[in-house]
């Protein structure tokens, strides 16, 4: 039945997946050209034109987010919702394909928007995700080849798959307590109401995960002003030696940096949607 | 009497439901043999509604209160019960060839032919946009769509509010068309008049309790009043 659901979802969204996901393969091109335009002729008005049509077809990606977790919601906690909830699936099973659904486009117009800034011009570094990896690991990645480079950047994409996911977790999560906490107090259910529940609880998680992010940051450049200096006795050496030591150390520091993005991030994204779950499950009332 | 040899599909025991400090539901009990078609009836906000999200698990039943075919209230219930809410369930740009793709998807019992049958009797087009249709329409579609799945109880809510009477006779026909005799039916209305020749049984709610629970038969064996007459007497 959970495949027949998710059947259901891919036919329903796939004409506006497709339609954004097509905007901004289009958009990506088309500033791809402007940008090498720009470059290759010196003109800074183009530059700029080239920035605000990246911004543009970036913004495919918060499209797709919106108008998933918008479906989540108006499937859910609308009429709809009396059609959905007496299906005979859990009322977990909607939350599920929803979040695999909305990620995985996610993940998609990420690669899409990226591989179409990077390819048009192989060149320009300044625009879109492709660039900067490339600006910032190209060389890494000529000089240390092999287990470390692949290491490195498996974990950079873990990193970054997981803070998309969380951040898609979080529409949801807004979403559905924002009108948990309306419906339970009695507040007049309004779409305006959770609408600003949602926004207020939105905006807390992206001051707490500022907060998180800052601190990463923070260790992260203490990481960095450690001077290469002689190993001490194998016996006596800690892991921190052992990073001090190596001169190329900056792999393992990258690696570290990722892998807490991915346990932070992660770790909220888990938790949201065990929250969003349980109130799904056991608190839901339509 | 339709169904011979009976059992009961729908029991519910102590069923108990609060909105905040308000009482909608209170220590009910009732059951519904198979075969039957029960009348819920009751003055507005007497708890008939609750009372059947309760029973298609729109609202939670931690204490499993409610039995369908002997199993509380979860996915298994889910897929023998068909139920017809008190407002349309669909969205006004959908398509009624999408929710016959819908049905047909998600409920293996769905006899799409059935439904088209029916759909296409009534003058009704398969391309038309929901948001197009008068509500009449609208709520006759969704009862050919609930009746088309060959379930084992079908839940009705306010299948006739805002309708014609001609069009109130046209969806009591299209509900007994489908059903077959082991289905039982439970519909919440308020036309008794209009229904009472097509019910078994009769559940008058008041204030979250059952005031009047009996077979119509029984009650015209009793006296000779009709059950208009009865629901008067009970909330006059």
């Amino acid at each position: 039945m959970k495949n027949k659901l998710m059947k259901l979802e891919i036919r329903e969204n796939r004409k506006l997946i497709f339609f954004i996901l097509s905007y901004m393969a289009v958009l990506s091109v088309v500033t791809g050209i402007v940008a090498s335009i720009a470059e290759k002729f010196s003109l800074p008005a183009a530059t700029e034109l080239a920035v605000v049509l990246s911004l543009c077809a970036m913004m495919g990606i918060l499209l797709i987010a919106i108008v998933m977790a918008g479906r989540f919601y108006s499937l859910l906690f609308t009429e709809e919702g009396l059609l959905r909830l007496t299906l005979p699936v859990k009322n977990r099973d909607h939350l599920q394909i929803n979040v695999k659904l909305g990620i995985i486009t996610l993940y998609v117009s990420v690669i899409i928007y990226s591989t179409m800034m990077g390819s048009i011009d192989s060149e320009n570094t300044a625009f879109g995700l492709y660039g900067v990896m490339k600006e910032y690991y190209g060389n890494f990645v000529t000089e240390y080849v092999g287990m470390k480079a692949f290491a490195t950047t498996i974990c950079i994409i873990l990193a970054i798959a997981a803070v998309i996911a969380n951040y898609y977790i979080t529409f949801i999560f807004v979403l559905t307590l924002s009108r948990y906490i309306v419906s339970r107090y009695s507040v007049v259910q309004k779409k305006g109401v959770i609408f600003i529940a949602g926004i207020t609880l939105f905006n807390i998680h992206l001051l707490m995960m500022w907060a998180i992010t800052n601190l990463i940051e923070e260790i992260e450049a203490d990481l960095s002003h450690f001077q290469l200096y002689g190993f001490p006795p194998a016996e006596n050496a800690t892991f921190m030696d052992f990073l001090r030591y190596n001169p190329e150390g900056e792999w393992v520091k990258d690696v570290i940096f990722a892998g807490m993005y991915i346990i932070v991030y992660g770790i909220t994204a888990v938790i949201m949607y065990r929250t969003v779950r349980s109130i799904l499950d056991r608190k839901l009332e339509v | 009497m339709r169904g011979e040899n009976m059992s009961i599909i729908l029991e519910c025991n102590n069923l108990s439901h609060k909105y905040g400090k308000k009482t909608a539901l209170d220590d009910i009990s009732f059951s519904i043999e198979t075969g039957k078609v029960v009348g819920l009836f009751g003055p507005n906000g007497s708890g008939k509604t609750t009372l059947i999200k309760k029973i298609v698990g729109l609202l939670l039943d931690d204490k499993q209160s409610v039995k369908i075919d002997g199993k509380p209230v979860g996915e298994t219930t889910k897929a023998i019960v068909s139920y017809s809410p008190d407002r349309l369930a669909f969205k006004g740009n959908r398509k009624i060839s999408y929710l016959l793709d819908f049905y047909e998807l998600m409920y293996d019992d769905f006899d799409r032919a059935h439904a088209e049958e029916v759909l296409a009797g009534q003058g009704i087009q398969k391309d038309e946009c929901i948001g197009k249709l008068s509500k009449g329409t609208c709520e006759k579609i969704q009862i050919i769509l609930v009746m088309s799945r060959k379930a084992k109880l079908y839940i009705l809510d306010e299948p006739f509010s805002g309708i014609d009477p001609v069009a109130r006779e046209t969806v009591i026909r299209i509900m007994l068309q489908n059903m077959s005799e082991e289905a039982s039916l439970l519909l919440s209305t308020h036309h008794i008049q209009e229904t009472e020749q097509i019910i078994d049984d009769a559940i008058f709610l008041k204030e979250g309790k059952i005031v009047f629970q009996k077979s119509v038969e029984e009650m015209r064996e009793e006296s000779s009043r009709s059950l208009n007459d009865a629901y008067m007497e009970v909330f006059r």
